[in-house]
């Protein structure tokens, strides 16, 4: 797998994420949040249910305002949304029915880059070409995305990511409703983007299988719990404490 | 009579070229309906229009203008009034926006019959196409292609938009700008079209095209177009219709695009 972020990601790309505190009207949802990681890097979101990460995500991607801190990607603060870094929610949160293909899809992430009114240039096109080929979805490309798996909407999904020459991917929950073969799929897909110098922060709930698909994790319930290298953070008696209480058998419910 | 009788009186080609206008502009505009899925909503935020039309019509008298401005208000009003309550209260917008229409309904029903125009109503229900004045129709007109225009040159917002409205806001569109904006253009739509052709014309071109097109049609971006041309020909041929047979053509009109839709899900 080729893809674009080789070209431009480097390990000296950071996302420094500086005291954020992130509020629901008067109720705090999120608080004093401080961690850097860098292209490259996957990192895990970990924490109970309501214990923030989604809102985190929301944060990072520009659709919550902090109501303090700051976020800071390659240097320069974070105010609103990035088209270096692209979000993909839940899978089932997409309009059901909505007539349109892969090919559409995939297009939708150009939209930084030509607005409304620009019309695709050459460039355009080859940018969701390679997005395509990397995802491999050329033999699906014209199929409705509501006649596809769980597993092929996730990698049309990230082929828009691609396609918007994203170099962070912040997913949430990816590996909800994917059978065993997608989710196998998927982890050494974000591998392999990983590798290509992409960032990835994805929201994961079964603590089981952290170490085998992700670098490193911050965990929060509410506010930071810990953050650092998979091991660590899960070796922490704290974590073990709070992640285990919430399921025995290591899926946070 | 014959088409080619019809088509030399004037006042057919008046007529047909209303219809042509209307029905394409309320067929395009009814792809954006049918993808917001909110054809219900319209068709209560409709109802609701006739308050306005009765008080403007009770302090100025019944215009093409006071009519505008009166529906303008008030369903600006009920439709902000139902954000306030379902906001504030455990009731959803649905059923605050059902309650609120079949109140303002009534009341509209009320006031026409205290000032004594309760033959408004049966022309507000269902309008007349073949008697629309130079007014209406350059209302029409304008309002058309102000929303075509906003409506394709915006398509790619449109469309993440109701597609994934948080991915629309990551990747740059100002969706609450976008959402506000489309909801004073489809206001103005339906109370330009409702005064001219009546309540159930209007609401019948401003769904059923798109729902027949959708049958048909897998591609957002072409549902547009498609939904465009099948209101503008079969509302035209609903016209036609209502000369040869001698019928109101608001009736004929809705019962050739309800043909329509259900033909296209035998198709399906």
């Amino acid at each position: 797998m080729s893809d674009q972020c080789e070209h431009h990601c480097s390990g000296a790309h950071e996302l420094v994420v500086s005291d954020i505190t992130a509020q629901y009207g008067d109720t705090v949802a999120l608080e004093n949040i401080n961690f850097t990681t860098y292209c490259g890097s996957r990192l895990a979101l970990l924490g109970p249910n309501g214990a923030g990460k989604s809102t985190l995500i929301h944060v990072l991607t520009g659709l919550i305002k902090a109501s303090k801190g700051t976020i800071t990607w390659r240097g320069e603060t974070l105010l609103k949304s990035n088209s270096e870094i692209a979000f993909l929610p839940q899978i089932d949160q997409h309009q059901k029915h909505f007539p349109i293909s892969v090919r559409e899809v995939v297009e939708m992430g150009r939209f930084p880059h030509v607005g409304n009114f620009r019309r695709f240039k050459q460039s355009d096109h080859d940018h969701v070409e390679n997005a395509i080929s990397t995802m491999q979805l050329n033999s699906i490309v014209d199929r409705q995305i509501d006649e596809l798996s769980g597993g092929q909407k996730q990698r049309a999904f990230i082929a828009r990511a691609l396609a918007q020459e994203s170099h962070v991917i912040l997913l949430d929950e990816p590996f909800n409703g994917l059978d065993i073969e997608s989710r196998c799929q998927l982890a050494s897909t974000l591998e392999t983007l990983s590798q290509n110098g992409h960032l990835i922060i994805a929201s994961h709930h079964n603590i089981a299988n952290v170490s085998e698909l992700f670098d490193e994790a911050l965990v929060v319930n509410k506010t930071q719990i810990a953050f650092g290298s998979v091991d660590s953070v899960l070796s922490d008696h704290n974590v073990q404490h709070l992640l285990h209480a919430c399921h025995p058998a290591g899926v946070m419910v | 009579m014959t088409f080619l009788d019809l088509i030399s009186f004037s006042l057919f080609q008046r007529a047909l070229v209303a219809t042509l206008i209307i029905g394409f502009v309320n067929g395009y505009t009814s792809a954006f309906v049918l993808l917001h899925r909110s054809p219900l909503k319209l068709t209560a935020l409709s109802h609701s229009l006739l308050p306005g039309i009765a008080i403007a019509t009770w302090l100025v008298g019944l215009g093409v203008v006071s009519a505008f401005v009166g529906s303008f208000l008030t369903a600006l009003f009920i439709g902000l009034l139902t954000l306030l309550i379902s906001s504030r209260t455990k009731i959803s917008s649905d059923t605050t926006l059902a309650v609120l229409y079949t109140g303002a309904f009534a009341l509209g029903v009320m006031i026409l019959n205290r000032i004594g125009a309760a033959q408004e109503l049966e022309h507000w229900l269902l309008g007349n196409i073949q008697g629309l004045s130079d007014l209406d129709l350059w209302m029409s007109f304008s309002v058309g292609i102000l929303a075509v225009s906003a409506l394709t040159l915006f398509r790619r917002s449109i469309l993440l938009n109701l597609f994934e409205p948080n991915v629309a806001t990551s990747l740059g569109v100002r969706t609450r700008l976008l959402n506000y904006g489309l909801f004073s253009l489809l206001i103005l739509v339906l109370v330009t079209t409702l005064q001219a052709v009546g309540c159930i014309l209007a609401i019948g071109l401003i769904v059923t095209p798109a729902a027949t097109v959708r049958n048909l049609c897998s591609s957002a971006r072409h549902l547009f177009i498609w939904s465009g041309l099948l209101g503008a020909i079969g509302s035209a041929v609903g016209l036609i219709l209502s000369y040869l047979v001698d019928l109101p053509a608001g009736s004929c009109i809705v019962l050739v695009h309800t043909s329509l839709f259900l033909l296209s899900t035998i198709k399906r």
